[in-house]
């Protein structure tokens, strides 16, 4: 059917070559232009004839010839082509042009070379593009330096923040103490117990900000590893939440076996953590359960607790900073106990995990040995 | 040796004496590779690799040594005392010639000839002397390899990318020879194309020969003749080679011309 079209092969083939909106270029074993089709001749403001006989890189940039004759006549001796080079076509009024060129080699039994090709594609769209992404790259680069700083300042505002509220706050703590021991009437007594509550509360909170602030500074988590016995620690913290909720059963499970390297101070704050949680989020009628595991490459702590699962959402970004679990905050600090127990796990080399379904919500420290 | 690692050393061949081959800009020792098995049999071969260029170590690569053709000469000579040449050949292409009389210069006794392919001691006009090329062409050249306007198009690919599984796709694609680190060959364009060591050329001891092509426009006829004239115990070639590259383009004519005046001597 399509040879209705064609009148003859060679004709065909020149209208090919002459009419494509490719630039072809064919030149002899040493480079010298043999043929160039009108496409070409175009771009560079001329007409074929004048190019014929002229070597390849005459038609190129300075820096394109300089490129072309160091750099891409020794790839076609070597490997026999090059492939997608950009370079710029320099016509006469010096106006450059950018395109993307390949190269290969044809060469006889003997090996000799017979002539090398060359096909040119104009790449002006493809260049405006790249320097658009340049651009852009250099954009964002600068956006985030800048964001970078403004990051860093919001953390040093945090980090002096919480520490020179500290101060303050302690006078208050102590002054609290004091009037506790002294004689004071019933309704005194629960006011204190407001002011106490109250600034313990928020010496927490600060601790938590620091912490917050020391993890996002740079330097993460510093901890101290030593062997620790694992089963000490575990029913010193278990014994201190059971002070602040005597009504509450925390069922322990232990299969302990030799001394762990932790962090002591930090590792008690992240099962305190995980155990208030689960106290607080869990199903009040049932037992909390701490469960603990040394073996030969690892172990494991898990906080288990029944009640309504925590979302799927809310799962996604649970070891973030400032996640609450609910909506209603007052009980929940500001959502930065999860991320600092995250950031202990992960300074001890190891991860903080949670689980939650129906049946029940587990939290696990697993630290590799 | 570190620096046998370094620069990629490779040696071969039979012989007392040792021909040190040394590739110019824009390429690596591959494009030796139609040379030097002709010498293999009269001659220790040392191929390397520039620091910067093919198989070397890029991490040794140091914009403040590598700004001057001293810092390379430094290591040609290195590579010499590594291997304890003496009176030996050293055969450099384009930029790397120059290198050859710096090192010849510096540490008399490793080389007792000097063959250079299509060198130049200068690339630009100037007065009198005819480079090749006017500053504000070289200044286009450099801008050009600033703006990742020549060469490669991904260059900025792998970045953007960010895929590792098409890593394998990309090294598929890429030229294994003449490899280029775009910032090093940025500044090895910018150390070769602005030297200028014309005032060497008369404290050159040995016996050099000059293979000039025809038709080169990176080192035309003219610079051939200029350091001919310049070097006192000189021999200058025409080759009827074209373009810059004849040890790739003519290997045969660079064999017997590097052999008619090594035999011949």
């Amino acid at each position: 059917m399509a040879s209705r079209f064609i009148h003859s092969d060679a004709e065909d083939f020149n209208d090919f070559f002459e009419s494509s909106l490719s630039g072809f270029v064919i030149t002899d074993a040493d480079g010298n232009i043999a043929r160039i089709n009108k496409r070409v001749a175009s771009w560079l403001n001329t007409v074929p004839d004048k190019l014929l006989g002229q070597r390849l890189s005459t038609i190129l940039t300075v820096g394109g010839k300089i490129y072309f004759e160091t750099h891409l006549w020794p790839l076609l001796r070597l490997q026999g082509h090059f492939d997608e080079i950009a370079l710029e076509l320099a016509d006469s009024s010096s106006e450059k042009m950018p395109v993307y060129i390949n190269g290969y080699e044809r060469r006889d039994e003997q090996g000799q070379v017979l002539f090398i090709r060359f096909n040119i594609f104009r790449a002006s769209d493809r260049r405006l593009y790249e320097e658009n992404l340049k651009m852009a790259k250099k954009l964002a680069q600068a956006e985030l330096k800048l964001e970078q700083q403004n990051a860093l300042i919001r953390e040093q505002f945090i980090a002096v923040l919480g520490h020179d509220l500290r101060n303050p706050l302690s006078g208050i703590m102590n002054a609290a103490q004091l009037l506790a021991r002294k004689k004071i009437g019933q309704p005194e007594e629960r006011l204190v117990n407001i002011i106490e509550s109250g600034s313990k509360r928020m010496y927490e909170m600060i601790n938590n900000i620091m912490d917050l602030a020391r993890g996002r500074l740079g330097g993460g988590f510093q901890i101290t590893l030593v062997k620790y016995d694992l089963e000490k620690l575990l029913n010193q913290v278990s014994d201190e939440l059971k002070v602040t909720w005597p009504d509450r059963i925390i069922a322990s499970d232990f299969n302990i076996n030799e001394l762990v390297e932790c962090d002591p101070g930090r590792l008690s704050q992240l099962v305190s953590n995980l155990l208030g949680n689960a106290i607080t989020h869990g199903a009040s009628d049932t037992p909390v359960i701490l469960s603990a595991t040394t073996v030969s490459d690892f172990w494991e702590i898990s906080v288990i607790n029944k009640g309504q699962p925590i979302s799927e959402q809310a799962l996604k970004y649970l070891f973030h900073p400032f996640q609450r679990q609910n909506k209603q905050a007052s009980q929940n600090g500001l959502g930065l106990g999860l991320y600092i127990a995250s950031e202990i796990a992960k300074a001890h080399k190891g991860t903080l995990t949670v689980k939650s379904n129906d049946e029940e919500t587990c939290f696990t420290l697993h630290i590799p040995l | 040796m570190e620096i046998l690692k370094r620069n990629n050393v490779v040696v071969s061949g039979n012989g007392d004496h040792a021909m040190m081959f040394a590739h110019g800009f824009g390429c690596d020792q591959n494009m030796w590779r139609d040379v030097y098995p002709s010498f293999q049999e009269n001659y220790k071969i040392v191929l390397f690799d520039h620091v910067g260029a093919g198989n070397s170590d890029l991490s040794a690569y140091c914009f403040e040594k590598y700004d001057c053709l001293e810092g390379y000469a430094q290591d040609i000579v290195a590579i010499a005392k590594v291997l304890n040449i003496n009176d030996g050949v050293f055969v450099g292409h384009s930029v790397s010639a120059m290198m050859g009389l710096i090192a010849a210069n510096m540490a008399p006794g490793i080389f007792k000839t000097l063959i250079l392919v299509a060198p130049s001691p200068a690339y630009i006009n100037q007065e009198d002397y005819i480079g090749g090329f006017s500053k504000s062409e070289i200044d286009e050249l450099l801008e050009s390899l600033n703006n990742n306007h020549l060469g490669w198009s991904m260059t900025m690919g792998p970045v953007i990318m960010g895929n590792s599984n098409k890593k394998e796709l990309g090294e598929e694609l890429a030229n294994s020879f003449c490899k280029t680190d775009p910032e090093i060959a940025k500044h090895f364009a910018r150390t070769t194309f602005l030297t200028d060591k014309r005032e060497i050329l008369g404290d050159t001891k040995l016996p050099v020969l000059i293979l000039q092509c025809s038709s080169d426009i990176i080192a035309p006829i003219e610079v051939g003749q200029y350091m001919h004239n310049n070097i006192p115990d000189s021999t200058l070639v025409i080759m009827s080679a074209t373009g810059h590259c004849p040890n790739l383009s003519a290997p045969e004519e660079t064999v017997l011309a590097i052999s008619n005046y090594l035999y011949g001597q």
